[in-house]
């Protein structure tokens, strides 16, 4: 197999083919290396590679296979991830000058059983100053460029996430998403990624930004990865109180179940207010394809969206601020002045506002749920209202126009995060420029099996995960 | 966060985007009496799950 064609490879295909010995740890590694040294300079994606350890785990990942003993279901694949998990003896960037400043001092739970799986980390990733930042701007360590289009933003905060597993420089990599952070990147680049129901994922050892908020999960270029990597994080963990007990789903076998039969919710509110025409098309395309395999389509009516993204954006703020408040205080000047405003709009937050927007949590998610889940298996949106911009296009800074700019990227993203329901980003086609526009399935909490079997079904039955950028 | 020096225009774009954030937010709030204080919300979460 040559290096172009291994990186062509899923995550599942490629640890197949190394359990099958048609490919080496070691072969897949230097192909993700060297497409990595390549595309580099374009797209500004690697924050570290750490090539000699990562080909020295790839040796040992081969002896291991000669010997006839495979770790797990990701032995051999390598990956790169967000600089915000930590790993013990090496201090994280977390996308800036604010961070722990030192080597942390245990691993971060999702590197460990990425790790326990037989996965290979080769290095880190750009990624938005804090993660606190949707669009893929990063001012201490350049921008973050898209790999369909280097002129343009790869959505943040898993800015090399996103842009890295699409230019097949990284077979699959750990986004975080707190209000959109996951699916944006995914969006704007053209891949596939779950934000899981909070609590599914265990956030030990990852930088926090909200902790009602934050969650873990995979960039891939197919649904089939994100199920298999997800099957490898999700699941109860000591090291956080919040990660849920419930027993994981087997999310492979999920793949496989019929979508015929079940019933898409297309929302008459909120998603489609304003959105650009063409991505109006694209999401009509795609209940289309949908109908071909059977799946039903209905129209569902939202309750309160833009209230609750309202109350989302609060708790965000004031957590990150409370987070953020010693830093804020003794080194400001470490924090772009875009990072430092929204955080001290947090400042602001009145503590009552804040609680009520946290209790109003429970009554939201049962009120969305009858709206929604009463009526179909999932709800179908946009991930976005508008086309990619350019960097330079929404290069606002701190300035007066940032607060607009950035609610209207997270618009449409922020309220799964408030409601903690699971949402599946996957491809669903291109515009007249050329730039992928993603779709967006919102399930029931602990629903993420049902997300994948619909969005596996739609790859199936479509190319659109399969193209590749041009760099 | 006390200690934390913003500067008077910074303070006046943080306050006046708490008000745009609470008048988009207030329908929802309105709805959320003293008496309907939720049980929790893990608690929504598993009632809503599959």
């Amino acid at each position: 197999m040559t290096e172009a064609e291994i990186l062509e490879l899923s995550c599942a295909e490629l640890a197949r083919a190394i359990a099958a010995r048609r490919v080496t740890a070691v072969q897949a590694m230097e192909a993700a290396l060297a497409r990595a040294a390549a595309v580099q300079p374009r797209l500004n994606c690697f924050l570290r590679v750490d090539a000699d350890a990562a080909l020295d785990a790839a040796r040992l990942a081969d002896r291991e296979i000669a010997r006839g003993h495979a770790r797990g279901p990701l032995h051999g694949v390598p990956m790169a991830h967000k600089d915000m998990y930590h790993r013990a003896g090496i201090a994280s960037s977390w996308g800036g000058r604010i961070g722990p400043g030192r080597p942390a001092p245990a691993t971060a739970s999702a590197l460990e059983r990425l790790d326990s799986a037989g996965a290979i980390q080769f290095g880190v990733l750009n990624m938005a100053e804090c993660a606190f930042g949707p669009t893929g701007h990063n001012y201490h360590y350049g921008h973050c460029r898209n790999a369909w289009d280097p002129e343009r933003i790869t959505g943040g905060s898993s800015s090399g996430s996103g842009t890295t597993v699409a230019a097949r420089a990284n077979f699959a990599a750990l986004g975080s998403d707190t209000g959109g952070s996951i699916r944006l990147p995914a969006t704007f680049c053209g891949t596939a990624g779950v934000k899981p129901t909070y609590g599914r994922v265990s956030r030990a050892g990852a930088m926090p930004l909200s902790y009602s908020m934050d969650t873990v999960g995979p960039l891939a270029r197919t649904v089939e990865d994100c199920a298999l990597i997800l099957g490898v994080l999700a699941g109860e963990d000591p090291r956080d109180p919040t990660a849920d007990p419930r027993a994981v789903p087997d999310y492979m076998a999920a793949l496989g179940r019929p979508v015929a039969g079940l019933a898409i919710g297309r929302p008459r509110q909120y998603y489609y207010q304003g959105c650009d025409a063409e991505i109006v098309a694209l999401m009509d395309a795609s209940l289309e394809a949908f109908r071909r395999l059977g799946a039903r389509v209905i129209e569902v009516d939202l309750p309160e969206m833009d209230a609750w993204n309202a109350a989302g954006s609060m708790i965000i703020s004031a957590e990150a601020a409370a987070l953020h408040g010693n830093w804020l205080r003794s080194r400001p000047q470490d924090y772009s002045p875009q990072v430092r405003a929204r955080l001290e709009s947090g400042l602001a937050v009145p503590a009552a506002s804040y609680i009520d927007s946290l209790r109003l949590r429970g009554p939201a998610l049962a009120s969305f749920s009858r709206a929604v889940f009463s009526k179909v298996d999932v709800l179908h949106a946009p991930v976005v209202s508008f086309q990619t911009p350019t960097i330079a296009e929404t290069d606002v800074g701190g300035g007066p126009k940032m607060a607009q700019l950035l609610a209207q990227v997270t618009r449409l993203t922020r309220p799964a995060n408030y409601l903690g329901v699971p949402a599946l980003s996957v491809q669903a086609g291109f515009t007249r420029a050329g730039m992928p526009v993603g779709m967006q399935l919102l399930g029931r909490p602990f629903g993420e099996a049902t997300l994948f079997a619909l969005g596996h079904a739609f790859q199936g039955a479509t190319d659109f995960h399969r193209r590749a950028p041009k760099l | 966060v006390q200690g934390v020096q913003i500067s008077r225009e910074g303070a006046a774009e943080c306050a006046a985007w708490v008000a745009g954030v609470l008048e988009r937010a207030a329908p929802a709030f309105a709805q959320v009496a003293f008496e309907d204080e939720p049980a929790g919300y893990t608690a929504a979460q598993r009632r809503s799950a599959p």
